[in-house]
């Protein structure tokens, strides 16, 4: 009757394809991000004038040495791209941290409470939605120093709106349910119903949100990196790779896809794995039927 | 008298991931013409899903097996989908619990309701309209061109009701299937409801499958009984019988569970224990945890649906000779 | 056994704010509550009868306070609750508990039993460690739920048991009042005897006060010492359970008794049953609220609103024209039975709820041929449908 938990959390990833393939990206990265130096056949700068712009190694003039081939100092692809997951993950994760942190509490205190906080918190969403992201970075880097920790407060702070919203909603919802009023008749603190009963069952919402938002944020730093807003050289980043690349698309086109692969792999393999996390945190769910 | 709908040995079945639950096991049942048949059990018990196999209205992934569904003679159980379309809502129809859901809340009650007659129908568009006027009028409905003209969401859910009735009567079928129809009215409107469908039953001679889990309900309009418990049949009989001189335990169980209004305070005759889940069926008889009567024997062998008399079956080890159980108290 | 009156309800009204007409500008007040009064004494069970939307749901929020009653006092044990800070309410919320209707949505998911029934314990800090596990599993035992179950999730349990867990957290601080908020209707037929049952056993054994809320009157008569009917929003009888049974007065009610189905092929009549559909709560009819679909209606209803009045013998009647008849016998029909036959017609094209109520009979042979017309059904239904009910609603 009663199965271990383990056993239910390997019995639904082993029923989901996705599932599995999300899990897999997703521990690969973090073994790329841990083990980099390890992993990586060259230091990420090191310039190698003799070897510009060697194709991958199943290429046509590639070899095994690069096999990701080479951009237009010389760098190994395969080396930058397994540092640039370090980047990735750590503004990735930290900046949701910071997103889902404060759009949760942001939502709970609008959808418990309602009324003037609930007015107040939405009118500055619809301000924060109104902010271009761009706009925001650009500020940001002309007032503080451009790098890791400003990208990943821009992020942060204009990610959490889509949490208020979601958790919002959701907790007008259960506001209504009677466990929440049982929990008010029997005296439980405000506080106390917030953390103790919906912030729980919010919680799988929150998830989801949260990997389709590392997804959004590391697609933000690459594309504020593309920019120039964003990672300076010579720290890594995809986004910085993809903007070296973009002047030759043209005529060695690895330089630019191979980061962007990697990137479009990343993203997909996280939202697999949200997809899959969810249907774990509801407790009804047990596969089918049980 | 006529037969209009005969199943034999309908099983169905619901996939899970490793294996199938068993949700409806060999029931057999038959209805007559111009007659009310009540199919009565507590949630969990199959009769719903009885219902639906036999209008063929289950997900596809659920499968239906049975020795035939005979409606007016053909085996509509191996009829195609196009075929089953055909027939409901022109020869069988069907009465959910919760009109709401089952009225599109975006196209008026006239709407839906031509819609019915052109599909099955189609006498042109003054015809259908006039054929719908009269069908609410029927149903008993006051001012039947202002609810031609309203929206779902803006009728009570009595009112919802009879529109139901209207549109699953408006192609005279021969047979009605209503799955708990008045388990969402308040009680006023519930007997509003049953006193309407006895009487257009009379009038437009159809036959009523009606699924209930109120034994006061199956009293009040039903002509026979089959009585439900966990998948199979356990109890058939003509209402007076069945009321009268309940056999099987269950029956009885049910039958003294249920609260009266004429009935004395002090503490309330129950069943003990709870039904059990299609996962965790119990061996042999699936009654017999819950027994007051069980045996060795009830708990080793599933019992057979046993015929006594010409109009009533029980499944039930002890029911051979009549007087074998108490009567109830 | 009844001891000093511990509730006392006085002229309790809950208004609702409804947004309604073009982009919502028009603003109008539903009456679910409207001017309640009653008192209940200690170990008693005051039984709350009424069809959807009549405002016994919303009463029974408005005592406990998770609803803020509009107007009027709720006293418990001599305090208004209505007038309490939060802080003096938190402490007084032991005293009274409630028991939810869907016990699939009263039970937090993801919660283990054991959490569930210990939460009282655990914001209140009156039991800690090994108390509180004895305490909890004491509980469990009590409502007759294995201690084997104490870690599971809601989820793997029947509606039944669930209930059982809700009554176990309900009793955890011992309260003195508890409010049963349709406790059973959602419930399988052999389980709802089970939980009546069980609250029978726990009143007797913990000296409890209930207020028990139903739309069905067979289990209210199981349970109820005395029973009060309402209607839109309002109280139209309320009596001693016996009394009540041996003296129906109000037609309302004649009509909830003669609509419940009895499990009985042979006692099969033709009823006489309540026509119309139950009026719209935002534009409840003028006078008496039930007049649209009363049989003894006449102009003095429509007119005048009736006043809830001791009939004697603690039997509370809001009725122009009461009537004398017991439940399920042949009444001895005084009152008003001689111009109970002469309906009029209507109110008048402009009223919607007034619309089309023609004459129609209850009465028949259970309570007395007192019936002029007998009800033709087709002119009734007219009553509550049509499009200006409709924009109302919207």
């Amino acid at each position: 009757m009663q199965k271990k938990p383990g056993g239910r959390i390997l019995r639904l990833l082993l029923q989901s394809y996705t599932g599995c393939v999300g899990l897999f990206i997703v521990t690969a990265m973090v073994v790329f991000a841990v083990f980099a130096k390890q992993i990586a056949p060259f230091e990420p700068n090191a310039m190698n004038p003799l070897e510009m712009l060697k194709p991958p190694a199943f290429c046509e003039g590639g070899s095994m040495k690069h096999l990701l081939g080479t951009d237009n100092l010389g760098h190994d692809i395969f080396s930058r791209i397994v540092y640039g997951t370090r980047v990735s993950i750590i503004i990735g994760v930290c900046s949701v941290l910071i997103a889902g942190f404060i759009g949760t509490a942001f939502g709970l205190v609008a959808g418990y409470f309602g009324g003037f906080a609930d007015a107040v918190i939405m009118r500055v969403t619809d301000a924060f939605h109104a902010i271009p992201r761009t706009l925001l970075a650009l500020v940001a880097v002309s007032v503080m120093s451009s790098g890791v920790t400003t990208l990943i407060i821009v992020i942060g702070v204009t990610g959490w709106i889509t949490y208020a919203r979601v958790v919002r909603s959701e907790v007008l919802a259960l506001k209504n349910r009677e466990f929440v009023k049982a929990a008010i008749t029997v005296g439980t603190p405000d506080w106390r119903i917030i953390l103790d009963h919906i912030l729980p069952n919010v919680l799988s919402s929150v998830i989801v949100v949260s990997t389709l938002a590392v997804a959004t944020s590391i697609i933000a730093e690459s594309s504020l990196s593309f920019l120039g807003l964003g990672i300076q050289p010579p720290s890594i980043s995809w986004g910085g790779m993809l903007s070296t690349g973009r002047s030759y698309i043209a005529t060695n086109w690895w330089v630019a896809t191979m980061p962007g692969i990697a990137l479009t792999v990343t993203v997909l393999g996280i939202m697999f794995l949200g997809n899959w996390l969810r249907d774990v945190m509801d407790p009804h769910h047990t596969g089918s039927g049980s | 008298m006529d037969k209009l709908l005969q199943v034999e040995h309908l099983n169905t079945y619901f996939p899970i991931h490793d294996g199938r639950l068993h949700a409806v096991c060999d029931v057999s049942f038959h209805v007559n013409k111009g007659e009310l048949l009540a199919i009565v059990g507590e949630s969990g018990c199959g009769k719903s899903v009885t219902a639906l196999s036999v209008i063929g209205l289950l997900p596809h992934r659920c499968k239906v097996e049975s020795e035939g569904i005979f409606f007016e003679g053909s085996d509509i159980g191996g009829y195609s989908h196009s075929q089953m379309r055909r027939m409901r809502g022109k020869e069988i129809s069907m009465i959910f619990q919760e009109p709401l859901t089952s009225l599109n809340p975006l196209f008026t009650i006239g709407f839906q309701l031509m819609e019915t007659i052109r599909l099955h129908d189609d006498s042109g568009r003054e015809k259908n309209r006039e054929k719908a006027l009269e069908i609410l009028r029927k149903v008993e409905i006051a001012r039947p061109e202002a609810i031609l003209r309203s929206f779902p969401n803006e009728l009570s859910g009595g009112m919802r009701q009879r529109v139901m009735i209207a549109i699953a009567l408006v192609n005279h079928p021969k047979l009605i299937i209503a799955d708990e129809p008045t388990t969402a009215l308040d009680v006023t409107i519930q007997a509003q409801i049953l006193a309407l469908m006895k009487h257009l039953m009379a009038e437009y001679r159809t036959s009523i499958m009606f699924i209930t889990h109120d034994l006061g309900v199956v009293a009040e309009v039903a002509d026979r009984v089959l009585v439900m418990y966990a998948g199979q049949v356990v109890e058939e009989a003509t209402v007076e019988e069945l009321f009268r001189e309940p056999m099987h335990p269950y029956t009885q169980g049910l039958m003294n569970s249920t609260i009266r209004i004429d009935q004395e305070e002090g503490m309330l005759p129950t069943i003990d224990g709870v039904v059990p889940t299609l996962a965790e069926m119990p061996d042999g008889c699936r009654f017999h945890p819950r027994c007051p009567h069980a045996k060795a024997l009830c708990r080793s062998e599933s019992p057979d649906v046993r015929s006594l008399g010409a109009r009533r079956r029980v499944r039930c080890h002890m029911c051979g000779g009549v007087a074998a159980l108490p009567a109830p108290g | 056994m009844p001891g000093e009156v511990i509730l006392e309800v006085k002229h309790l009204n809950k208004h609702f704010k409804v947004n309604s007409g073009f982009l919502g500008l028009q603003r109008e007040w539903l009456k679910a509550v409207n001017d309640v009064s009653f008192s209940l004494r200690a170990g008693e069970t005051l039984g709350i009868v009424g069809e959807s939307g009549c405002g016994k749901s919303t009463l029974g929020n408005c005592i406990i306070r998770l609803l803020r009653p509009t107007s009027g006092e709720v006293r418990f044990q001599g305090m208004d609750i209505c007038a309490m800070t939060d802080a003096r309410l938190r402490e007084h919320r032991k005293e009274i508990q409630m028991i939810f209707q869907d016990p699939f949505s009263s039970l937090n998911p993801r919660k283990r039993v054991f959490d569930i029934i210990a939460e009282p314990f655990r914001v209140h800090g009156t039991a800690r460690g090994k108390a509180l596990e004895e305490e909890v599993l004491g509980l469990m035992g009590e409502v007759g739920l294995d201690r084997s179950y104490a870690h599971r999730y809601p989820h793997e349990f029947s509606g039944g048991q669930r209930q059982r867990i809700g009554i176990a957290r309900a009793l955890a601080l011992r309260p003195k009042l508890v409010i049963c908020d349709e406790p059973v209707s959602a419930l399988d037929v052999s389980i709802q005897a089970q939980i009546l049952n069980l609250l029978k056993e726990l009143q007797a054994k913990h000296h409890l006060t209930y207020i028990f809320i139903a739309h069905g009157l067979p289990s209210v008569r199981q349970i109820s010492d005395h029973i009060a009917v309402m209607y839109l929003g309002e109280i139209v009888e309320m009596a001693p359970k016996n009394e009540l049974f041996a003296r129906t007065m109000h037609p309302y009610t004649v009509g909830l008794f003669e609509a419940i189905p009895v499990p009985d092929p042979g006692k099969r009549k033709e009823k006489q049953l309540l026509q119309g559909d139950i009026p719209n709560a935002l534009h409840p009819p003028t006078g008496c609220c039930f007049h649209t679909r009363c049989p003894h209606a006449d102009e003095v209803c429509v007119r005048e609103k009736p006043r809830l009045t001791d009939m004697g013998g603690g039997h509370f009647l809001a009725c122009h024209h009461p009537r004398r008849g017991s439940y399920g016998q042949a009444g001895e029909d005084q009152a008003g039975a001689g111009q109970a036959g002469e309906v009029v017609p209507g109110v008048g094209g402009g009223d919607v709820h007034g619309a089309d109520v023609g004459a129609l009979g209850t009465g028949g042979d259970a309570h007395g041929a007192d019936m002029g017309t007998p009800g033709t059904g087709g002119d009734v239904y007219g009553a509550d449908v049509g499009a200006p009910d409709a924009e109302g609603a919207g």
